[in-house]
């Protein structure tokens, strides 16, 4: 029997239908990371590729960072209340929120208020058996749990987080990526079959996507959550491949390969937007790059040099030649949308001949000799710290100050920085949470060596009573005066803070630029 | 043979105990320390520091060290990644099908492209078709291969796909993301044929040839190079002249007689850059997204990570050795006056 041409026409749309309902139900978004991710339990791990591949897909937090703003939701807590003295928090934990079912692990009954406790729990107790699964302490990323005096849990819907000292910072830090919940009935599981550590390679948690492969250096392939209560993803697969080179990663997005691509070179923007194909997005950074002045050494002791040397660097040409665009000129340490940040704070002048005559009152007429400190990496705060340290050469040079350039790999950099050898160190600082106090508390405080190794108690104190109250207002005037002193001491010359970029395929819909950086990735959809 | 392959065994002991010392040195030579750049800018207080040394086992010194890892390689451990925790066996294994699969490929192209050049070059000695080949075989070895290989990437898989699609190759990776092959073997040519998904072989080797090409010709130079000097001495020998004499075609005396001869200090070479290959081609490994050894011990160099640096650096040497001793064992096989010795 043969087809007769209305058979075949019909026969011809119906395989085209099928096709393009197959090709709709297994959509398949394709995000290129730049390097792998470290693990898999999160508070073990801070990379970003880390964050994007375990914190934000495997994983809930009891409250959730609104994408593409700062504002804290609901997450696994419905809602929660604070005490009149800020040192206990009571959340009410969702219901009907599944975990995820696996290979190697199936639940046998939803999220509970055991399972909160379990998570909170392990970050506070450093004696726990899982602190101690990996052989090394495992969670200094969740630093914040050392200030919980007790996890309790209330009745059979409700815990509570008693605190040690209030603290304003403690829902920042539970909306924080690391601060995850994951599953006590698995980590049970683990325990009794002497697997603990496999809670970094076979995750379980309560988020949007379930993770089915992990291929070293390659990819992590995910699954959508159909059960997520946050409902389900847009597509169905996602796929986060580690493409460690920044032309590849430009030239996989170009030919479609990528939906959404990471961290391109300033240098390469340009064609990005010139791409038909492809849109480019932005968001201001939570970080600063800075001149590090170490006031253990002479002469940077003395304020007036630091603020001399300020006003002797030309920190716009630095924009223009190591930034290439992707800097934001600053006078300060917090980035602007962000508590802590003062548009009217006054900005450092570029002003070499002031500066020459402040270094003269200073007691340095003629100048003086000093190493600037430049480690080999690209960071994300300075993308060429040598080429920054050479333009500080040239402008220093001006006012008598004879630099000489020192570059020194990452790890040695670190080591010889923590332990104050250095006199001047180009370093910088990208923050966890957009709270004023992971800016401030790494960079200018007396509880741990900084790279200034400057600090006071004023500053101390002030800081104290910032994190002792949730109001607002109260915390900006707090913050304003240490900003003010900041300044004024100068222990750091703020050069920068960056913008992120992501380029993204023009069939990609719903994906925004987040200003903590994270890749979230639930309600993008493929067009 | 048997004694000779024995006496080359022998003389491997040695060296691998040799390895092992300079692996934990060099490692331990590295400025910084794993702790330093695992926690990066964060600077954590001194104690906090100190514990986490203490328990990686950092503060012991250095012959201890040296002597826990020497009794955990003899029961056959190589410890954990300083970093992640990780069995290092574990992560070689993972990565190691794939080193060995784009050596191969490139050790492919590079034996046959470079026995084909050399052969060419050879028979049309003085010519400008032996000098533009010998030329274009320097070409390849000389240029950087980060440099040919985001060439290769833009020639044919961005403009390609634009010119003649179905030509065009893929940017980087082993496959196609619509492939979701499990790892049996982790050899990705085979799992592919030994999965059900239609295309995905197909894909596999795809993905396969840019890389094997932008490696192969690094190496292809010297395969060439050699093979033409070889012949071209061979072909200067007595029998050769006899066989023309005889009226035996041209092709029959070149490859059935001089080229069998000429090409036994080349198989030494072809072996000599597979010990190269499979140590780690990081720069194709980087450009390609590759998941080899080479960049996983590049990485653990920048991390400090010494356990998998001592364990990587031992397992490639092994391989390495291991691929020597084949060779050496291949060329006593075809040549019987190697595995006897001179009276």
């Amino acid at each position: 029997m043969t087809l007769n041409g209305l058979s075949r026409l019909t026969l011809g749309l119906t395989l085209a239908l099928g096709a393009t309902l197959c090709a709709a139900q297994n959509k398949t978004l394709v995000y290129c990371a730049p390097s792998d991710p470290q693990g898999f339990d999160m508070p073990r791990w801070t990379t970003t590729q880390t964050i994007d591949a375990a914190g934000l897909t495997i994983y809930d937090r009891l409250v959730e960072f609104e994408p593409g703003t700062l504002k804290l939701l609901p997450g696994l807590a419905e809602k929660w209340t604070v005490s009149a003295d800020g040192k206990a928090y009571t959340f009410t934990i969702r219901k009907g929120v599944k975990f995820h079912s696996t290979d190697y692990f199936k639940p046998t009954r939803d999220l509970t208020v055991d399972d909160v406790v379990f998570s909170m729990e392990r970050y506070r107790d450093t004696d726990s058996a899982f602190n101690k699964a990996y052989g090394v302490s495992n969670y200094p990323y969740n630093s914040w749990a050392k200030n919980l005096a007790s996890v309790e849990k209330v009745d059979a819907n409700t815990m509570r987080l008693n605190l040690k000292v209030a603290d304003a910072t403690t829902m920042a830090n539970l909306g924080m990526v690391t601060s995850i919940v994951t599953s006590l009935e698995y980590a049970e599981q683990l325990q009794k079959a002497g697997k603990l550590a496999n809670l970094d390679s076979e995750p379980i948690g309560t988020g949007p996507w379930i993770m089915r492969r992990y291929d070293k250096d390659a990819q992590v392939r995910y699954d959508a959550n159909a059960q997520y209560w946050g409902g389900k993803p847009k597509v169905d697969r996602l796929v986060i491949q580690t493409v460690k080179d920044a032309a590849v990663r430009l030239q996989k997005i170009k030919v479609g390969e990528c939906h959404i691509g990471s961290n391109p070179r300033p240098q390469d923007l340009a064609t990005i937007r010139a791409d038909s194909n492809l849109v480019l997005q932005e968001v201001g950074g939570l970080n600063i790059g800075y001149i590090g002045l170490n006031t253990e050494k002479k002469p940077f002791d003395n304020k007036d040099v630091r603020n001399a040397l300020a006003q002797a660097s030309d920190r716009k040409a630095m924009l223009q030649a190591v930034y290439q665009g992707i800097g934001t000129a600053t006078s300060q340490l917090v980035p602007p949308n962000t508590l802590g940040h003062f548009a009217d704070l006054k900005e450092i002048p570029f002003n070499p001949e002031q500066a020459k005559k402040m270094l003269a009152a200073a007691g340095y007429p003629n100048g003086f000799e000093v190493e600037v400190w430049a480690p080999m990496i690209a960071a994300q705060y300075n993308p060429d710290a040598k080429k920054t340290a050479e333009m500080l050469q040239a402008d220093w040079a001006k006012v008598g100050v004879t630099v000489k350039v020192v570059n020194i790999e990452w790890g040695e950099f670190l080591k010889r920085v923590r332990a104050g050898e250095h006199s001047v160190a180009l370093l910088g600082w990208a923050a966890d949470i957009a709270d004023p106090d992971n800016f401030f508390v790494p960079l200018v405080t007396c509880s741990r060596p900084t790279p200034s190794r400057w600090c006071t108690k004023e500053v101390d104190g002030l800081l104290e009573q910032a994190r002792a109250t949730t109001n607002n207002d109260q915390r900006a005037k707090l913050y304003r005066q240490v900003a003010d002193i900041v300044q004024r001491e100068m222990p750091y010359i703020p050069i920068a803070h960056t913008k992120q970029y992501k380029p993204v395929r023009k069939e990609v819909v719903n994906f925004h630029m987040d200003p903590l950086t994270r890749t979230i990735l639930q309600q993008v959809d493929l067009k | 043979m048997w004694r000779f392959v024995l006496s080359r065994l022998a003389m491997t002991v040695p060296t691998v105990i040799g390895i092992t010392v300079l692996a934990f040195a060099l490692a331990r030579l590295l400025p910084g320390d794993p702790v330093e750049v695992m926690l990066g800018e964060r600077m954590s207080d001194k104690a906090a520091h100190a514990k986490m040394v203490q328990q990686l086992g950092l503060d012991q010194p250095l012959p201890l060290q040296y002597l826990s890892y020497l009794g955990r390689l003899v029961r056959g451990e190589l410890g954990a990644s300083l970093v992640n925790r990780k069995s290092v066996v574990s992560e070689f294994a993972a990565l190691f099908p794939a080193t060995v699969e784009l050596a191969l490929c490139a050790l492919l192209i590079s034996a046959l492209g470079g026995i084909l050049i050399g052969t060419l070059a050879a028979l049309r000695r003085g010519s400008w078709v032996d000098q533009g080949l010998m030329g274009l075989s320097l070409t390849g070895h000389s240029m950087p291969i980060y440099w040919s290989g985001l060439l290769a990437i833009m020639f044919f898989s961005v403009w390609m796909r634009d010119v003649i699609p179905m030509l065009a190759l893929p940017v980087s990776g082993r496959l196609a993301v619509v492939y979701d092959i499990p790892a049996r073997t982790g050899f990705m040519l085979i799992d592919t044929l030994l999965s059900d998904e239609r295309g995905a072989f197909r894909s596999a080797v795809s993905h396969l040839i840019l890389p094997g090409f932008v490696l192969g010709t690094y190496a292809m130079a010297i395969v060439a190079r050699m093979t033409r000097s070889c012949l071209l001495e061979t072909l200067s020998l007595e029998f050769v002249r006899a066989a023309r004499a005889r009226g035996l075609p041209v092709w029959r005396v070149v490859i059935k007689h001089a080229l069998r001869n000429a090409l036994i200090p080349v198989v030494t070479v072809i072996g000599l850059q597979t010990g190269g290959l499979l140590g780690g081609a990081v720069l194709t490994e980087t450009i390609f997204s590759w998941p080899g050894i080479g960049r996983w011990l590049v990485d653990a160099i920048y991390q400090r990570d010494y356990t998998v640096l001592q364990g990587g650096i031992l397992l490639t040497a092994l391989m390495v050795i291991g691929v020597n001793l084949l060779v050496d064992v291949l060329y006593g096989a075809i040549d019987p006056r190697i595995r006897h010795p001179r009276v």
